[in-house]
């Protein structure tokens, strides 16, 4: 098992795990693993597409602390707009955005921010429904994936998530 | 810029033929993790299962609905609540 499918397994596990009144700490935990699923898997993706092979494992781990939440997000809010920055459109070869790329930037965006919520926020209470909504779209971005790796957009979404901000010019 | 909560929220209880059974609202506008301008808008569901395609479609009308009544700028945070499970957070 991948780490973030183990992540989305977590996910709704805590999402589940009290069967009357689920604790604030678990759908916490469970809103944040969804989001990590997600996280993850675009890294796996992007570092593996970068540096394949069983001899490149160890850098792959290297560049994959490179990718920035903060970064991460605005790429994913161009893709989510369909509004894609100079700087990165050329890599899309003039192909439209597939939509289901569109929903898994809009999701990413909306993962992201609720995972800060469940992090950070003790003012904001989730419920067990909001939690295990989250988690199935993560689970839908995961298997979206499946059906747009390899593709020039693809690509290019997964190549700005690591270096859009320090794209020139 | 401020967003007026209860403007949107007259938007919101303006839709009809929704895809899923609506039972109230919640609505919040603020900053986002970045300091964003943002709108939170909680659909509070009956206690009935909802297919994923229709809560997509629900999430999509309430994001068109907000844009309308508060502009394109701000994104929209949809989430989904169970209208029983409300009494759990009060």
């Amino acid at each position: 098992m991948s780490l973030h499918s183990d992540l989305l397994a977590q996910a709704r596990h805590l999402a589940r795990r009290e069967s009357k009144r689920p604790r604030q700490a678990s759908l916490r935990r469970s809103v944040s693993a969804s989001y990590y699923a997600v996280f993850h898997m675009l890294i796996a993706e992007a570092t593996r597409r970068m540096m394949s092979g069983n001899d490149r494992k160890a850098l792959r781990r290297c560049l994959a602390r490179g990718y920035s939440h903060r970064n991460m997000r605005q790429v994913a809010l161009q893709f989510a707009g369909g509004s894609v920055s100079p700087k990165l459109r050329p890599g899309l070869n003039g192909l439209p955005l597939q939509p289901e790329l569109v929903t898994l930037a809009n999701t990413f965006v909306d993962l992201q921010q609720a995972r800060h919520e469940a992090d950070y926020d003790l003012a904001l209470r989730f419920t067990r429904r909001e939690a295990l909504n989250l988690a199935n779209r993560a689970d839908r971005a995961l298997a979206d994936w499946r059906g747009l790796r390899k593709t020039a957009q693809a690509d290019t979404f997964l190549a700005g998530l690591l270096a859009f901000g320090n794209l020139q010019g | 810029m401020e967003i007026a909560v209860t403007k949107i929220e007259a938007a919101l209880d303006e839709l009809s033929d929704l895809p899923a059974r609506v039972g109230g609202w919640q609505v919040e506008t603020g900053l986002d993790w970045v300091n964003e301008p943002a709108v939170w808008v909680w659909a509070l569901l009956e206690d009935e299962e909802v297919e994923a395609a229709a809560l997509d479609r629900l999430q999509e009308t309430i994001r068109d609905c907000v844009h309308r009544a508060a502009g394109d700028a701000k994104w929209v945070y949809v989430r989904f609540r169970g209208v029983s499970e409300m009494a759990q957070l009060a």
